[in-house]
């Protein structure tokens, strides 16, 4: 009787453990809740009674709290509503709805943590949606899960929030370089945050910062990588899509102009679009400097101007950069006061 | 015919007579502006330009120009910097504040594009933190621009190069703060523990500033704000500035900005140009001392209740409103579908006084960041925004379709109580058993919000009409607290029935 009670305890236990970890017939999928109530990737495929494993991260940088709940297929709105419920009884279920159209829900998820679960897609196929419904939240935080279907491009996929087709449409216009030459402000990697990225012709491109006023790298290539996904509350630094084949090291301290009196620091006054290329000026003590990079024979070609130079100047040239006047002295290229408004730097991009 | 169903139901339910009901809707009509389609339609700034076309800042760094009669978009600039505030010229340039500049834009060849951004003043620090907001952009009749600078948040961390000298008072140094510092392989998460909330450690960060013109200099106009979404200048050269709930700000609120001022949150102390914290982590100064440098904001509207993310301001027209012109306000809230009025009042020389929401109706929807009139002020325009927040996005348009409704214009503290003054002589004001009047105080400390301390209902001793006038008295009343007063909406007049039921009077002063 004992050994009877035992045993069954034992098959029981048995049969939970397989229950709570079913055998997976797909690659797992991981999709995160970012910055901006987006989910990451907004877009996700299974096939048609498929089972994998869901990881679900939360990693906005916002402390705020979210759950992965996912809903039967052209339900998006009624959950949207169903979500907007704040009763002991929602909370105690962690926002998910009580509503017949859920098919699976997470936990609701602090920042920096996460929860699995495996899921096993409907037999039937469809566009299917996961909506975090936090309340508040679903209006804009959905992704969509193709069962059985291709996805289409992400810009054009009415399934997803229009946000988020909105930064992908941002990204395609970016890739295709048809309205170059444009330039953007961003947070930039490797620059001061007063960056500024700009898109020449010819697949050119350049950072340029506005703190300490020089160019600090050059690429070719694709413009911008905005990343998966584009942090809407401006906390990303955005990184060059192309090769990047020259920096300029140095820190923030390091400008154009060097005239071996420490104290002076630019300052910038703005720039000005010609034919769409921007051309800055700034000041330098006593010397107004312009700069002005632009594209030549497939090289990107930074064409400097220095007014009031009464003794030589130095300019930083660091690399293979190549100059129309001056000699070179380290990093440094030595200018005399009547060479100094017309320089031409050559970034030759190999 | 809406109307007439609910109150046929009430009717029926209740057994008594229709009870009195309002919907904004029968006054404003609210439509939608339609924006063009490639645009992340996140609204960071509203003006108009002297040919009556709206000029719009965009999340994404755009600068469009909208002819509201051809109902038209055409792109005026881009590639700025989440730009939150805009200020349209005399002359056709335009001038807007992103995150790292004020920047005027010029079309000088006149082919309806700027040509020459020119930098009119970026003398603050980034820190390359997020919460370093910019925002904007007002100016008064002299000319001078004030902006206000918001402070990082322990969300994150800064960038290893930043704009501006660190300030490492209290021996909090840069590299504590760098959040992507590969040689620590510390994440964020485990740093963020040893910083203040909401920190302002690159120059003037959570401060005023004021640009005055041709001066490439900023000046610290006042100190003391967290997250400052929301600034206006009145037609006497007055700045108001909102700012949001959070560390140091018990409640969102609306400050009426004094010269040289603190206004409260700690963090800008640093920054204080005559009296600057030098020794010492702001945050860990005691609240009792600070309190003595602050200057109390007018108007307090406590979280959930009244306000959450409030934003910017302007002056409640009475082409709007319908109301008595005078120097009410009214202001922008994120999270909830309302605008709300603040009513000043003046007790022993401070200004403090009411707010109750205008426009409290689910069709405008969440999000109100900027605010703008119409030439004629019958409309309002509003910008909505979210930055991954809540909020929502487009621009919606307000417009009062002229039939008159019943307001308050006034809410005057009393040596007993309150006088509501409306625009119209009320009847039906209903018995003492009718209202109810609870008030709180709003903790001034480091922590996040405040919760309501010292709640208590308070005694009514008698409720009375006198022509436009409702006299509410107390049993008692005492300084430094929220009163939240809830009116029946059996109030009722010739225009309408009464359109807001709820004021929260702030009472830093009351009358001896």
């Amino acid at each position: 009787m004992r050994h009877h009670l035992i045993i069954t305890t034992i098959a029981l236990a048995c049969v939970s453990l397989l229950q709570a970890e079913p055998k997976a017939t797909g690659r797992p999928i991981t999709i995160k809740a970012v910055d901006g109530l987006q989910f990451d990737p907004p877009q996700a495929r299974m096939k048609p009674g498929q089972t994998v494993l869901f990881r679900f991260l939360n990693r906005d940088s916002n402390d705020m709290p979210h759950n992965l709940v996912i809903i039967k297929e052209g339900a998006l709105e009624e959950i949207q509503k169903a979500s907007m419920q704040i009763t002991p009884e929602a909370i105690a279920r962690g926002y998910v709805p009580d509503h017949e159209a859920v098919i699976k829900g997470s936990k609701l998820i602090k920042a920096d943590e996460g929860d699995e679960f495996y899921f096993t897609a409907p037999e039937e196929k469809g566009v299917y949606h996961y909506v975090c419904t936090y309340p508040g939240h679903s209006s804009i935080m959905y992704g969509a899960l193709y069962v059985g279907k291709g996805a289409p491009k992400l810009h054009t996929d009415k399934n997803v929030p229009q946000v988020v087709r909105n930064q992908a449409l941002e990204l395609e216009n970016a890739k295709k370089n048809v309205a170059r030459p444009f330039m953007r402000r961003y947070f930039m990697t490797n620059a001061g945050p007063a960056a500024i990225g700009v898109a020449l012709p010819g697949d050119q491109n350049y950072c340029w910062d506005a703190g300490n006023c020089r160019l600090r790298y050059a690429w070719t290539g694709d413009f911008i990588n905005y990343g998966s996904t584009s942090r809407t509350n401006g906390s990303q630094q955005v990184s060059p899509s192309g090769k990047v084949y020259w920096t300029g090291g140095g820190d923030n301290l390091t400008y154009t102009i060097s005239t071996g009196d420490d104290s002076l620091k630019p300052d910038f006054k703005g720039y000005q679009l010609i034919n769409g290329t921007p051309k800055y000026t700034y000041h330098f003590g006593e010397l107004v400097v312009t700069e002005f990079p632009q594209t030549q024979d497939k090289a990107l070609v930074n064409t400097i101007s220095v007014q009031n130079a009464s003794a030589p100047i130095k300019v930083y040239a660091k690399g293979n950069v190549t100059s129309n006047v001056g000699t070179r002295e380290g990093d440094y290229i030595v200018v005399n006061p009547a060479d100094a408004q017309n320089i031409q730097l050559t970034f030759p991009a190999q | 015919m809406k109307h007439l169903l609910t109150s046929t139901l009430c009717s029926l339910l209740l057994g008594a007579p229709a009870m009195a009901e309002f919907f904004w809707e029968d006054h404003y009509l609210i439509e939608d502006i339609t924006l063009p389609a490639d645009i992340d339609p996140q609204i960071g700034g509203l003006d108009m330009n002297e040919d009556g076309d709206i000029v719009a800042c965009f999340h994404r760094g755009q600068v469009m120009t909208y002819d509201t009669s051809a109902d038209k978009w055409s792109l005026f600039a881009e590639g700025l910097h989440e730009p939150l505030g805009i200020y349209a010229e005399k002359g056709g340039t335009v001038v807007v504040v992103q995150r790292p500049e004020i920047t005027r834009l010029h079309d000088t060849d006149g082919d309806g594009k700027a040509d020459f951004y020119e930098t009119v003043c970026d003398d603050w620090g980034v820190s390359g933190n997020y919460h370093e907001f910019t925002f904007g952009l007002e100016k008064d009749s002299k000319g001078n621009f004030y902006i206000a600078l918001g402070t990082a948040s322990n969300g994150s961390g800064v960038r290893d190069e930043i704009r501006g000298e660190w300030n490492d008072a209290g021996g909090l140094t840069h590299d504590r703060f760098k959040y992507n510092n590969a040689i620590e392989e510390q994440s964020w998460a485990s740093k963020k523990k040893g910083t203040a909330r909401m920190y302002a450690r690159v120059p003037y960060r959570g401060c005023v500033l004021k640009v005055s013109p041709g001066n490439r200099k900023a000046e610290v106009y006042a100190t003391g704000v967290r997250t400052p979404n929301g600034l206006y200048v009145d037609e006497h050269d007055q700045l108001w500035v909102s700012d949001n709930q959070g560390d140091w700000v018990g409640a969102s609120k609306v400050h009426r900005i004094v010269e040289g001022g603190f206004h409260g949150h700690a963090a800008s102390l640093l920054w204080d140009p005559k009296n600057p914290v030098t020794d010492a982590v702001p945050a860990s100064i005691p609240p009792a001392e600070l309190n003595k440098r602050r200057t109390k904001a007018p108007f307090l509207l406590p979280q959930g209740d009244c306000g959450n993310s409030i934003t910017q301001m302007t002056a409640l027209q009475p082409e709007f409103s319908n109301g008595t012109a005078g120097n009410n306000l009214i202001v922008g809230e994120m999270n909830h579908s309302h605008l709300s009025a603040c009513l000043p009042d003046t007790v022993k020389g401070e200004v403090q006084g009411a707010v109750y929401h205008h426009l409290k109706t689910s069709t405008i929807g969440a999000g109100n960041n900027r605010l703008l009139y119409s030439p004629d002020n019958k409309s309002l325009y509003i910008g909505k925004t979210h930055l991954s927040w809540p909020g929502r996005e487009g621009i919606k348009k307000v417009t009062y379709k002229g039939k008159p409704f019943l307001v308050a214009d006034r809410v005057q503290l009393t040596e007993t109580g309150f006088d509501i003054t409306f625009n119209a002589p009320i009847t039906d004001i209903g018995a003492i058993s009718d209202y109810l009047i609870e008030s709180y105080v709003i903790a001034y400390y480091a922590g996040y919000g405040s919760p309501k301390n010292e709640l208590r209902t308070d005694g009514i001793t008698k409720v009375e009409a006198k022509g436009n006038v409702l006299s509410i008295t107390l049993d008692k009343l005492e300084a430094g607290r929220v009163y939240d007063i809830r009116l029946p909406s059996s109030i009722t007049s010739d225009l309408s029935d009464i359109a807001a039921t709820r004021y929260w009077y702030t009472a830093h002063q009351i009358l001896d």
